[in-house]
């Protein structure tokens, strides 16, 4: 072999592997979405309420974790909203499907008419069911995040307590006031991913309906500007940390509904 | 550990309590040798002597009962009331400086003696008043004030802890050591014999009165008892030996005058029962019934079964229809536990935080609104099965004002029964009249034990107390010193539950039946299901006996491992039967319940049915008494003995049952039942209406079962039942 060959095939394998050892390079970002790139991140989580949780095990655990998971996870990489699904988005979504719950009761409770409250367009939707969130997924071609998957985006992979970094920050969410905001109000409270009102403004359903055999639920995330106060028997408001969890026992859709909870969606990379 | 007293004596006593020795005016106050030379003071009435000894101190010298002739502090020195101890030697040096007045009021006779050390730097005065009615009860108050401002010594005005003894309570001796027993409160408000591993009573609160400590004797079966009604130290002991050693401390501020404490003492015959009685008696006099006298808590006080309901929880809501199954639920209640009396439903907790929709808002969002639960409701109704709703004291994020109006408007929009008072042991009379106003026929169920103050109003409560609900033969005293009061055993995260079941039967108390604790399944057993059949049946059946104004804790029996309750009524009594501490059969019988195991007093004409193992129970007399003999060991360690007059008379002629009552009654039919030899439960085979009827065994499918029960049923109440026992094969055989 002459020493040009060789070198021509020196020269290969070094653009390979500075090419292998870049990382992936995605297509752009679909509008108003924002990357998490595949990788490993720490699924920690604790129970926000303590009320119904053995059975858990039985549905989610494989390692005799009672209470907590806490291990390391390979997350796809996937893009997922930026922002929580506004009413706005939502009307859009109405206005092309129709769509129509089977149980409309507090179906979008909060509009009158087909149409939102003046001034809230930009406000996550609320009153909207795990199904009528997922109805609104498919419409957009994207899905509901795992909790995985809303975790590693609220968190990034340095296991920090809040969207924005380790230190409670109440003028970095909307955590205890009257009322949802419009989305995106605390820029300064973006995830390391930039994806913002993980923590306050409404929760978040997640893509984890199940049956314990015995009831339905579903886990709901990053609490909501609702902080119901006066007793510890409450289902807890407020500021919920990226690693809590909040059970939420289903039962008739209008209960389900809530003025606190609404949704963001995600959908793979590629 | 085993004491306990004849029923017979009971009612005598009863009756002792309730029909008083009117106008006794024979109490005398003497002193001797004279009034200006004391020594003694003697208290009498007909009934009993109080001696008391006036030197250093005040002694009880003599306790004489007149109606036994028994000086009960015989072998005894004389024993200081109150001995109040300074903290440095030399405390109670010198002669005491007494004085006495005495205080004459109709029916009454008091004495005050004030005393105090001559050694001048002890500023203790005690000041205690003796005073003795028409009863045996000698009442007790004591006084102490510190005195040490009063200039009588070089220090300065000082604060005092004295150590102080009762040696006349703690030093008492009753005969033997060995026989001599103590009833004591113990922890909070548990009561127990000698100490806390026997078994132990439950009350009320803390703060509540206390029942009187009790001293007795069983083999001279007598005693005395020390009812606190007043008292500045806890009074709580872990076990007998704590009681005799304790010294009780009191710090007092220079002048502090302190009221320590105002106590009866009553000597008694019999055991720790005649405390009971006495302090049911005082309980009672002091209670107002008025919210047990209305209609609803007579038919509140006959539903014992209840169902926890967690609405979330698919056993009731069906996802797919968006509908809650009551019809379904209840046939399940039905063949599962044997039907609900009431069910409690549970919509808010632990989803209510989430959004601010409170516990009042959360109704009109379940399926169909309140037209829909009211049509829920109403299908119960039609089942006889009550529906309560809960109350949330501590959801006040919207306020806690018009709350009780709220729950009120709910009650009415529904129809429901009743209101549970979560995390409650008390309620406000503004909240029953708020109910009251849409619908009178409604109970109030707190989850906490209320206490006497509360349970006035409240007139249901769970018994919550954990593992003291869920031993046997642990007896709940409230339940027998109030039984108008409704009250029902649950201990949700138990995994066994069978002496929560025999508790409920031993105690003759409803049961809840929690399967979804918020989410939480904690399924019963099959076994747990069937016991509880079997104590819903009975309790139903025998409700007019179990719900008797006179039920009585812990009668005698002959055994010292058996433990009775019993539940009297004029024409009825329930006995349920614990063993404790069945275990290895060995070939001794000894160890075995066979044979006589109880004395009762009832008439010559009832009879005996163990309905809980199906077994006729037979009878030998002894000295004019019905001795009550196991014939073969019962099959479980509870055993329930009804007794009742014999009614039925039932004749086997071949396959053929010849069946008559006697005395015909009204609303009456026969109902005739096998027994599922399984389970031990009753199968319902074929009613006979009227007053006699034939009965061809072929008719009864008689496989497996081989017990025949014959029962006499008044308004779905046992008034008689014959058990006949067709034999293994018997009758196969013969086919």
């Amino acid at each position: 072999m002459n020493r040009k060959k060789i070198f021509y095939v020196l020269i290969a394998i070094f653009i390979f592997s500075v090419y292998i050892n870049n990382d992936i390079v995605y297509s752009a970002a679909p509008k108003g979405m924002q990357l998490v790139p595949a990788g490993e991140f720490q699924f920690h989580v604790e129970y926000r309420w303590r009320e119904g949780l053995t059975l858990d095990t039985l549905v989610y655990d494989d390692h005799g974790f009672r209470y907590r998971f806490n291990e390391k996870v390979y997350v796809p990489a996937f893009y997922i909203d930026k922002t929580e699904v506004t009413n706005e988005q939502f009307k859009a979504f109405l206005d092309a499907t129709h769509y129509k719950p089977q149980w409309p009761e507090n179906f979008l409770k909060h509009w009158s008419n087909g149409m939102y409250p003046a001034g809230k367009a930009n406000h996550p939707v609320v009153w909207i069911s795990l199904e009528d969130a997922c109805a609104f997924a498919k419409w957009a071609g994207k899905r509901l995040p795992s909790e995985q998957e809303w975790q590693k985006a609220a968190q990034g992979t340095d296991g920090r307590d809040w969207p924005w970094g380790n230190v409670y920050d109440p003028n970095k969410a909307n955590i205890d006031s009257d009322d949802t905001q419009a989305v995106g109000s605390y820029p300064q409270g973006a995830s390391p991913y930039g994806c913002l009102d993980m923590t306050g403004n409404v929760w978040e359903w997640t893509d984890s309906f199940a049956s314990d055999g015995y009831h339905y639920f579903s886990w709901i995330r990053g609490g909501s500007y609702f902080f119901a106060k006066g007793s510890l028997w409450y289902m807890q408001g407020g500021p919920i940390a990226n690693y809590q969890r909040t059970k939420y026992w289903y039962m008739t859709p209008a209960l389900n509904r809530s003025s606190s909870i609404g949704f963001r969606c995600v959908k793979d990379a590629k | 550990m085993k004491n306990k007293i004849y029923p017979i004596f009971i009612i005598i006593l009863i009756c002792t309590y309730l029909f008083p020795v009117a106008g006794n005016a024979k109490i005398q106050l003497q002193y001797l040798p004279n009034k200006d030379m004391v020594k003694y003071i003697i208290l009498e009435n007909d009934s009993v002597q109080y001696k008391l000894l006036c030197e250093k101190g005040i002694h009880l010298a003599g306790l004489l009962d007149k109606t036994t002739g028994i000086d009960l502090m015989q072998g005894n020195p004389p024993l200081l009331f109150i001995s109040v101890r300074m903290p440095w030697s030399l405390s109670d040096v010198g002669y005491q400086l007494f004085t006495f007045t005495e205080e004459q009021q109709e029916g009454r006779k008091a004495v005050t003696i004030s005393q105090q050390s001559g050694y001048v730097e002890n500023p203790i005065v005690i000041t205690q008043t003796f005073a003795l009615d028409n009863s045996a009860k000698l009442s007790w108050q004591v006084q102490l004030v510190n005195t040490s401002t009063g200039g009588r010594t070089y220090r300065d005005p000082e604060t005092v802890t004295n150590n102080i003894y009762f040696p006349v309570l703690q030093r008492f001796q009753l005969g033997k050591t060995a026989d001599m027993h103590y009833l004591l409160p113990t922890q909070n408000s548990f009561y127990c014999i000698d100490n806390a591993d026997d078994f132990i009573f439950y009350f009320t609160s803390s703060e509540d009165p206390k029942m009187p400590i009790d001293i007795y004797n069983e083999k001279s079966n007598n005693g005395v008892y020390f009812h606190f009604l007043a008292s500045k130290f806890f009074l709580n002991f872990t076990d007998k030996n704590d009681l005799i050693s304790r010294v009780f401390k009191l710090t007092q501020e220079p002048g502090q005058k302190t009221e320590l404490l105002n106590c009866l003492i009553s000597p008694h015959q019999g055991d720790w029962h005649a405390a009971f009685w006495a302090f049911k008696k005082y309980i009672r006099a002091n209670f107002d019934f008025t919210y047990y006298k209305r209609p609803i808590q007579e038919k509140y006080r006959q539903r014992f079964v209840s169902h926890f309901t967690f609405l979330y929880g698919h056993d009731i809501y069906d996802p797919k229809d968006n509908r809650f199954r009551i019809d379904e639920f209840l046939d399940e209640g039905e063949l599962n536990f044997g039907g609900y009396d009431y069910m409690l439903l549970w919509h808010d907790y632990p989803r209510m935080g989430i959004d601010n929709r409170n516990q009042f808002d959360m109704y009109s969002d379940l399926p169909g609104g309140l037209p829909g639960v009211k049509e829920m409701v109403d299908k119960a109704h039609t089942r006889d099965v009550h529906v309560y709703i809960p109350y949330k004291p501590w959801d006040i994020m919207n306020g806690r004002t018009g709350h009780f109006e709220r729950e009120a408007e709910i009650a009415k929009a529904i129809g429901s029964d009743g209101v549970f008072l979560d995390t409650m042991g008390e309620s406000d009379i503004a909240f029953r009249t708020a109910l009251d106003a849409v619908n009178p026929d409604n109970v109030f169920v707190s989850e906490g034990r209320p206490d006497l103050a509360a349970a006035e109003l409240v007139t249901g409560s769970w018994n919550q107390q954990g593992n003291a609900t869920n031993k046997m033969p642990n007896v709940d005293l409230f339940r027998f010193i109030i039984p108008e009061h409704n009250v029902h055993n649950i201990n949700r995260g138990a995994r066994d539950r069978d002496e929560l079941i025999y508790n409920a039967l031993f105690n003759g108390t409803g049961f809840i039946v929690w399967e979804d604790i918020f989410g939480e399944i904690n399924r019963y057993s099959w076994n747990e299901r069937v016991l509880i059949h079997r104590y819903s049946r009975i309790i139903h059946e025998n409700r007019d006996a179990y719900l008797t104004d006179n039920p009585m804790p812990l009668v005698t029996d002959l055994r010292a491992d058996v433990f009775v309750n019993a539940f009297p009524v004029t024409d009825k009594c329930v006995y349920p039967v614990y063993q404790l501490g069945r275990e290895e059969v060995d070939r001794s019988l000894d160890n075995r319940l066979i044979g006589p195991f109880m004395l009762v007093s009832h008439p010559d004409d009832w009879h005996y049915v163990d309905v809980w193992n199906h077994q006729t129970i037979p009878t030998v007399k002894q000295d004019g008494r019905t001795v009550l003999v196991f014939p073969e060991e019962p099959t479980d360690v509870m055993s329930c003995i009804i007794a009742m007059p014999k009614n039925l008379q039932v004749d086997k002629q071949g396959n053929t049952l010849n069946i008559k009552a006697v005395k015909p009654l009204d609303n009456s039919f026969i109902q005739i039942n096998t027994v599922n030899n399984l389970t031990m439960m009753e199968e319902e085979k074929m009613k006979i209406t009227g007053a006699s009827g034939m009965v061809d065994l072929a008719q009864l499918d008689l496989k497996f079962p081989y017990k025949v029960i014959v029962k006499l049923m008044q308004d779905s109440v046992l008034k008689d039942e014959i058990i006949v026992d067709t034999g293994w094969l018997v009758f196969d055989s013969k086919k």
